[in-house]
Parts: structure tokens; C-alpha cells; sequence
């Protein structure tokens, strides 16, 4: 649907957005996912329109739009800070795109009190934006890009300023909002979990180019290669038969008939689980376990241990 | 995520055509009226019939030195005096109570919205020849000029504008820190000894500079009550009205430049905006003791101010003053027969002068937010100059500037471009100031919501920026309704200002007139004051306030 065509941006010297070919289906969420400076605000900006690539083409329903700007665009943003207008009340915020369209004010009235009401704001309309929570404002924002029915919705970093514990709630909120409109969303985040946890598909980017695309459980369980390893989820190296791998520590398993013996070195409570240390001729191997199924081992003794290789 | 805001920061670093053409033209308006009739002003100083020549300044630092000398222990006096007077109304302001504060602001605020002579013309009702106290009351004939008349009446009338300028540096000591130094057990005296005041130490340093070169550029109140104390201000002015020697006049004004260069070094190296917000909520709580000194000196301070107005209304309406206290209104009818056409032309320059300061400062801040740190900088420096340069310098170089043209420029549209000009520093870092709370995001969203560049225009920015462009028109337009140093040697007979009329009349010792003058041009200014403040309150207003979100 949303088409990314060896899309190339550089700022002077520095190549932000390396041969991007990248592609959206209908009505899924993907999130790029990546550290800072890899790309993917880019990225989501060249969706949007503010950035016009260097190279290359973005093309929407089989339509090239690369050179079309960002109001002309059937793309909206749910900004990092939202970016509400200050001087305007909370209808004001959301209706402001209907009002650009040339919509009556009692029909955009109507519009945004609708829209209020879908992300669970209704009543806030005359409200000042000053006034509302960071969960409130994220909302806000939402409706404000939901209320012109956008053919992509992108959301960039959107629970960054959010607490830890409203972040767990927006999430789920932002995904079952996605799920009830079926608007194709690309979502910009550099927090792995959330990753996870909201996207039909995940594009992990690194240095600007674009590393792999796939379901959670694909990069997660196949990743393509060790940055991506490393940066979803938790990974040691790990030498095996003479070659270097990177293991997770839920790939070592403690059990009686384990084919690999080591000498446990610490074990360490972390509440729903807990962490070995093994020691292995000379190599350190963690283990994360279920604390309240994990076996009983002394500290220094010798355990038995399988290891699962082969992913999904 | 700064380190992609910084990429696209590089990458609006292209100039479109557009932004081109504006920086060709605010450029060539800068050159014009800035950089050409300052400089103008530094060339004829050196020049004898169009020979080089350094007669000016051989005679100014041999015949001249009393004069010098003379000039600046006048200024550092002023200045020695003003500050801790400031000092103690701004503790009182920033600290003191809630109660009364408005109204020592607004008497603050009344002289800094009348000429600086104002006072003089007060002074004089009082203890002049003809002075209600030493003439008709005590009926002595005491001599009021000289030194110390100066020295008091620039006192008084610059302190509002210090007193203003310290609060400000005052107020913006962080909260946080006051409160940090109460915690580890500070007495809030030792903490206002040893934090808040060393923290407004360089908002004081500057008050303290801009008092020096006000009082050093100060021509009125030594012309008026100076006798035959006379300064640099008063005898430059003299020199061209007088002599016509308009050398000598030029090197008086440079070397009244050296320090109004000091302040600009100074303001370049950490001075900020003087936008005061008082209502912030204070910690740190004085003992009434302490509070005592400041308070009694900011009444005192203020209740002068009062009676400086009230005198001058009191001489507008009575009939002749110290010999007939009859009521009358003959003084008013005088302005409107003989004087209103200057009233208007004064009117329509300062209404021409903010309006115009506005547009230009906010392309001109528009375009700044694009630019490198160094060619902002340099255009900050230029902007600055004909504020902090003597007025009477800027209005000898736009003398010099546009009258030798071959074609004759309306005398209306030379006053109002000095008015402009003058006044655009302030406008500008106002315009700065409200231009750095849009942020880039808020642009995007409207471009993403399906705005255009005029969508921003209308929607964004001028609704945001209207409360800075408001409080720079104010500033512009209040300063060019009483301005005299730079318009003096503009005004023709044939096309005078009222602060010119005002100037005249005092000089010619009709108070009566003088006093329905000054009277007059204080109502304008605080109506058209009031009038802004009134236009765009209500809910506009509070999003502002706290745009930060």
C-alpha cells in the first residue's frame, strides 16, 4: 500500500537513509525500530511528506507522491511532543484540519465531538490543552490526525513522553484504536518491547539502512543478523564447536538429562524469574528461568543444561 | 532525537528564492538607515570642507575638557545614585507584597512612557524662579540651576526605566536556586545577600550602563535646569542649533558613543529581554525589616512620580502658573488651534513607526532563526546600535544622511523611519523571543493537517506571535510619541512633532502650554496602551502564557 522505493536522503555529507526498500500492507501496524540516528524519524518524515528523498520514490495505493507536500498528502502525524496548537481549545486541535478543508463550523463541531468521543475524550471539546494530562494530550492528537479518515497514520515516538505505567496503557489503547479503524500505521520507536508488543510487522533499522523486516516472533526468533540479535532482546556471545554465536539467555535450559555440564557460578532473583550464571569450560552462560519452577541447585555445584538452537 | 533535529536544521540551511529576496531588502533597509546615517555621522567628524581633519577632537580634548570631564562625572553620578534607588524598588517589587506593586509599576511605568525633561518642567513649577514653593510660598529667590538640578532631575527620571530593568534581572533568579539555599539553611536575607543578588549582579551591571549613557545622551534637562552647567548632550545640540558647526557637533556625539558601545559588549555577553513577570510566586519572603528600607524608597519614589504628573496636569488646566490658579481650558484649546496638526503628524509617524517595527522585526527574526550564529549576531549588533546609541547622534546622522539627497524625502517619513529604526531592537528580540516558542513541530502539523504556507501564516504564527509583535508595537509607538533627541534636527517649521512643541515650550518657559502638552502625549500613549492590552484579551491570551506543553 505504502510503497518505499530505494528511497536515499542525505543531510550534506551524512547519508541519513541509505536505498530504503521498504513496503506497508493494508490496514497493518509496522514499526520501525532502531537506535538513534538510524534512520527512522526519517524515514516517517519522508512518509509524511516534510522530507523529499534525494533518491528514489514513495508511492501510495500504486501513486507516486514523493514529490507531493505534506498538506496535499492523505498522510498524518501524531507528532513527538503532539505539536497541539496552544492557542486553540481541544475541538479547536481537532477540528483544525476539517476547518482547512473549508467544513462548516457546526459540522466540524459535530466531526471532532465524534472523534473526541472514539478516543475516549468526549465532553473535553472546549477544553485548553494546557490542561490535559500527557495521556489526554496523546489522545488529542490522535483524533486530530484521525478526524480527515488519513489513508496512513504515522506515529512518531509517540509514548516517549509518556510515564512508564501510562505507556503500558497508551500502547494498548493506541494498538486497539488502530485494530477498530483498520488504518494502515507505520509507528516509530526505539524501544524494542513496545516494538513487539503492538506491531503486526517490525523493520529493524540500523545506520540507515534497513536491516529486516518481519512478524515479532520472526526477528525476535530469526533474527537476521547479530545487531539484530543483540538489540531485540538480551544476548551473550557464546563459542560453540569453534564458531561465535550469540545466544539469549531463555536458550539455555537447566534440566536433569541436559547433553552440557557447568559449575553454577550465582544465581540472582528477579522476581517472576531468575538468572544463572554457568560456568562451561571456561565460558560464562546465563539462564533465565520461571522462579517458581526453578530447580533446586547449590551455588557451586555442578548442573546440566540443554540448549535450544534450533529458532523457529 | 537532537542529533536529527540538527540534520534538519542543516537542511534548512538552503536559501529559497524567497528568503533571498527578504534578506536583500531587510539588508538594504538596515544599510539605509542605519549603518549609512551612523556612519555619515562618524565621517563628518573628521572632516573640515571636505578635507580630512582632527580639529573636532584637538579642540575637544583642550578647550573642551571641562565640558568632558563634566559630562561624565554628571552620568557616573546619575548612575551612582539611580542604582541603589532601583535597587530598593526592585526588591520591593520582586519581594514585597502583592498589594501596592501595580501601582508602583505604574508609576514606574508613567516615566517611562513621558521625555525625560518632563521632570525638569516640574521641577522648575516648584523651585523655579516663578516656583510655587520657593516663590510664592517661601518667597526667597533661590537659585535651582546648576549641577545638582541636573543630577536630581535625571535621578528621577531614569529611575523608573532602571528600577524596571533591575526587577527584571531580579525576577529571572531561578526559584529552584532561592529555595536550595533556604533548604541547606540560609536566612532568606543571607540568601538574597549571597544568591539572588549576585545572580542579577549582570542585569544590574547593565541597568547601571544604560543610566550612564541615558543620562550622558540627555540633552533636555541640562538645556533646562543645567544654567550655565552645560554637558556634551546640551552642547552638541547647541553647537548645531546655535553655531551650526556641525564638526564639532559630530565628534561630541562620537565620543558620547564610546560608552553606548560598552552596553552593547555588555547586552552582546548575557543581557536579555526585560519582559517582566511578576506575578511568579516567590519563596524566598524578606523579613518586614528588611523590606522596610526598599519599601519606604519605592513609595517615596512612587508618590514623586505622582506628584510629577499631577503638577503638570494641575499647570495644564490653571491659567498662569505660581501667579493665577484660575481653572481654565485655554492651554488644551491652544493645542487644538495652533498645535494639532503636530499632534496628528506625531500620531501618524509613531502609529507608522510600530506598525512598521513589527513587520520588519518579525521578517527579520523569521529569518535569523535560518541564519549562522555570526550573521545573527552581526545583524543583532546592528539592530542594537540606534537604540543604545545618544539619541541626538542618530537624529544628527539621519539629518546628515537625508537631507543632502538630490531628491527631498517628506520630512513625516524621515521622522517616523528614526522612530522605526530607534526602536527596533526591543521589537526585534520580542519578535525572537515569540518566533523560538513555535516550535518546528507545530509548523509541521499544520502542513500535515493540510495547511499551506498561509494556513501557518494565519493560523500559527500570527495568532502566536501577536502578544510579542503587540508589546513591541507598544514599545515602538510610545517611545516615538516622546521622543525628542532623535527628531529635534529633523523637524522643519513647516512640520514639527508634539514632543517637539513640548520641547519648544518649555524652553520658552510656557508652562501652561508645555504642562496641556506633556498632559496630552501621557493620555495618548497610556490610552493607546490600554486600548492594545484591551484589543486580543480573553482565551488567546492564556495559551499563550504557557504555550510549553
Amino acid at each position: 500500500m505504502l510503497v518505499f522505493e530505494n528511497v536515499t536522503v542525505r543531510y550534506g555529507s551524512f547519508t541519513a537513509l541509505k536505498d530504503l526498500t521498504l513496503e506497508l500492507r493494508h490496514g497493518e501496524l509496522m514499526t520501525l525500530l532502531g537506535p538513534s540516528g538510524c534512520g527512522k524519524t526519517t524515514t516517517l518524515r519522508v512518509a509524511g511528506g516534510f522530507i523529499v528523498p534525494d533518491e528514489g520514490r514513495v508511492l501510495l495505493e500504486g501513486r507516486d507522491i514523493t514529490a507531493l507536500p505534506p498538506e496535499k498528502r492523505p498522510t498524518s502525524t501524531v507528532f513527538q511532543n503532539y505539536a497541539l496548537f496552544p492557542h486553540m481549545s481541544v475541538g479547536e486541535n481537532v477540528a483544525y484540519g476539517l476547518r482547512v478543508r473549508g467544513v462548516p463550523r457546526a459540522q466540524r463541531q459535530r466531526r471532532a465531538e465524534e472523534e473526541l468521543e472514539r478516543v475516549g475524550l468526549s465532553g473535553y471539546a472546549s477544553a485548553r490543552v494546557q490542561d490535559l494530562s500527557g495521556g489526554q494530550q496523546q489522545r488529542v492528537a490522535l483524533a486530530r490526525s484521525l478526524i480527515l479518515g488519513p489513508a496512513v497514520l504515522l506515529l512518531d515516538e509517540p509514548l516517549s513522553s509518556l510515564d512508564a505505567r501510562l505507556r503500558l496503557r497508551m500502547r494498548a489503547e493506541i494498538r486497539e484504536l488502530q485494530k477498530r479503524v483498520g488504518i494502515t500505521t507505520l509507528y516509530v520507536t526505539h524501544d524494542q518491547e513496545e516494538a513487539l508488543s503492538i506491531s503486526d510487522r517490525v523493520t529493524v533499522m540500523h545506520d540507515g539502512r534497513l536491516v529486516q523486516t518481519g512478524t515479532p516472533r520472526e526477528v525476535y526468533f530469526s533474527p537476521a543478523d547479530d545487531f539484530v540479535r543483540d538489540f531485540i532482546g538480551d544476548s551473550f556471545p557464546y563459542t560453540l564447536d569453534g564458531r561465535r554465536i550469540l545466544l539469549r539467555p531463555d536458550q539455555v535450559v537447566p534440566n536433569a538429562d541436559g547433553p552440557f555440564i557447568g559449575r553454577l557460578l550465582s544465581r540472582e532473583f528477579l522476581g517472576a524469574s531468575s538468572q544463572w550464571l554457568i560456568d562451561c569450560q571456561g565460558q560464562t552462560l546465563r539462564a533465565l528461568l520461571p522462579s517458581r519452577s526453578e530447580p533446586e541447585a547449590a551455588v557451586g555445584s555442578e548442573v546440566r543444561f540443554s540448549l535450544i538452537l534450533n529458532e523457529e | 532525537m537532537s542529533f536529527i533535529m540538527k540534520m534538519s536544521a542543516v537542511r534548512k540551511k538552503a536559501l529559497t528564492p524567497a528568503e533571498a529576496l527578504l534578506w536583500a531588502f531587510a539588508a538594504a533597509l538596515l544599510a539605509a538607515f542605519v549603518v549609512w546615517p551612523v556612519g555619515s555621522v562618524l565621517a563628518e567628524s573628521f572632516m573640515k570642507n571636505g578635507q580630512f581633519s582632527l580639529r573636532a577632537y584637538e579642540g575637544l580634548f583642550t578647550k573642551n575638557v571641562r565640558l568632558v570631564l563634566d559630562s561624565f562625572a554628571l552620568a557616573l553620578s546619575v548612575a551612582a545614585l539611580s542604582v541603589p534607588v532601583s535597587a530598593a524598588v526592585a526588591l520591593r517589587l520582586v519581594y514585597g507584597p502583592n498589594r501596592g506593586r501595580s501601582v508602583i509599576v505604574a508609576a514606574l511605568a508613567l516615566s517611562t512612557i513621558s521625555p525625560p525633561f518632563l521632570c525638569s518642567m516640574a521641577y522648575l513649577m516648584l523651585f523655579g524662579k516663578r516656583g510655587l514653593i520657593t516663590w510664592r510660598l517661601l518667597g526667597m529667590s533661590w537659585n535651582p540651576y546648576g549641577f545638582h538640578g541636573v543630577l536630581m532631575m535625571e535621578v528621577l527620571s531614569l529611575t523608573g526605566l532602571t528600577s524596571l530593568l533591575v526587577a527584571a534581572s531580579l525576577d529571572r533568579v531561578d526559584g529552584e536556586v532561592e529555595r536550595a539555599s533556604l533548604d541547606l539553611g540560609a536566612s532568606p536575607l543571607a540568601t538574597l545577600m549571597r544568591v539572588s543578588l549576585p545572580l542579577a549582579l549582570p542585569g544590574i551591571g547593565a541597568a547601571a550602563l544604560v543610566v550612564f549613557v541615558r543620562s550622558l545622551s540627555d540633552f533636555g534637562t541640562p538645556l533646562f535646569v543645567g544654567g550655565r552647567f552645560q554637558v556634551l548632550a546640551s552642547r552638541a545640540y547647541n553647537t548645531l542649533i546655535g553655531v551650526g558647526d556641525f564638526q564639532l557637533a559630530c565628534a561630541m556625539n562620537v565620543l558620547l558613543l564610546i560608552p553606548a558601545l560598552a552596553v552593547l559588549f555588555v547586552r552582546s555577553s548575557g543581557g536579555k529581554s526585560t519582559a517582566l513577570g511578576l506575578a511568579r510566586r516567590r519563596t524566598l519572603r524578606l523579613p518586614p525589616l528588611a523590606m522596610a528600607v526598599p519599601s519606604a524608597v519605592a513609595w517615596t519614589f512612587a508618590v514623586m512620580q505622582f506628584l510629577v504628573y499631577g503638577l503638570i496636569f494641575l499647570g495644564s488646566v490653571t491659567r498662569t502658573w505660581g501667579v493665577d490658579f484660575t481653572p481654565t481650558s485655554r492651554h488644551l484649546a491652544g493645542i487644538l488651534d495652533f498645535r494639532a496638526e503636530s499632534v496628528v503628524r506625531s500620531l501618524a509617524c509613531s502609529l507608522a513607526a510600530g506598525l512598521g517595527g513589527c513587520l520588519l522585526a518579525s521578517v527579520l527574526a523569521f529569518l535569523l532563526a535560518r541564519a549562522p550564529r555570526c550573521v545573527r549576531r552581526c545583524v543583532q549588533v546592528v539592530a542594537d546600535l540606534p537604540y543604545l546609541i545618544p539619541g541626538t547622534f542618530f537624529g544628527v546622522g539621519y539629518l546628515l544622511a537625508f537631507t543632502r539627497l538630490p531628491f527631498e524625502l517628506a520630512t513625516g517619513f524621515v521622522i517616523g523611519a528614526s522612530c522605526l529604526f530607534r526602536q527596533l531592537s526591543p521589537v526585534l528580540r520580542a519578535a525572537e523571543a515569540g518566533l523560538a516558542q513555535v516550535e518546528d513541530s507545530l509548523w509541521s502539523a499544520v502542513r500535515d493537517l493540510g495547511g499551506g504556507p498561509l494556513r501557518v501564516l494565519r493560523d500559527l504564527l500570527l495568532p502566536l506571535l501577536y502578544p510579542f509583535l503587540r508589546l513591541g508595537f507598544l514599545n515602538t509607538f510610545s517611545a516615538a510619541m516622546t521622543t525628542t533627541g532623535p527628531v529635534i534636527f529633523l523637524v522643519s517649521p513647516y512640520a514639527r512633532v508634539a514632543s517637539i512643541e513640548l520641547f519648544e515650550a518649555i524652553n520658552e518657559g510656557d508652562f501652561g502650554g508645555a504642562s496641556a502638552m506633556g498632559s496630552l502625549l501621557v493620555v495618548i500613549v497610556a490610552c493607546v496602551n490600554g486600548l492594545a492590552w484591551r484589543l486580543g484579551r480573553g482565551r488567546k491570551e492564556d495559551g499563550v502564557s504557557d504555550a510549553r506543553i
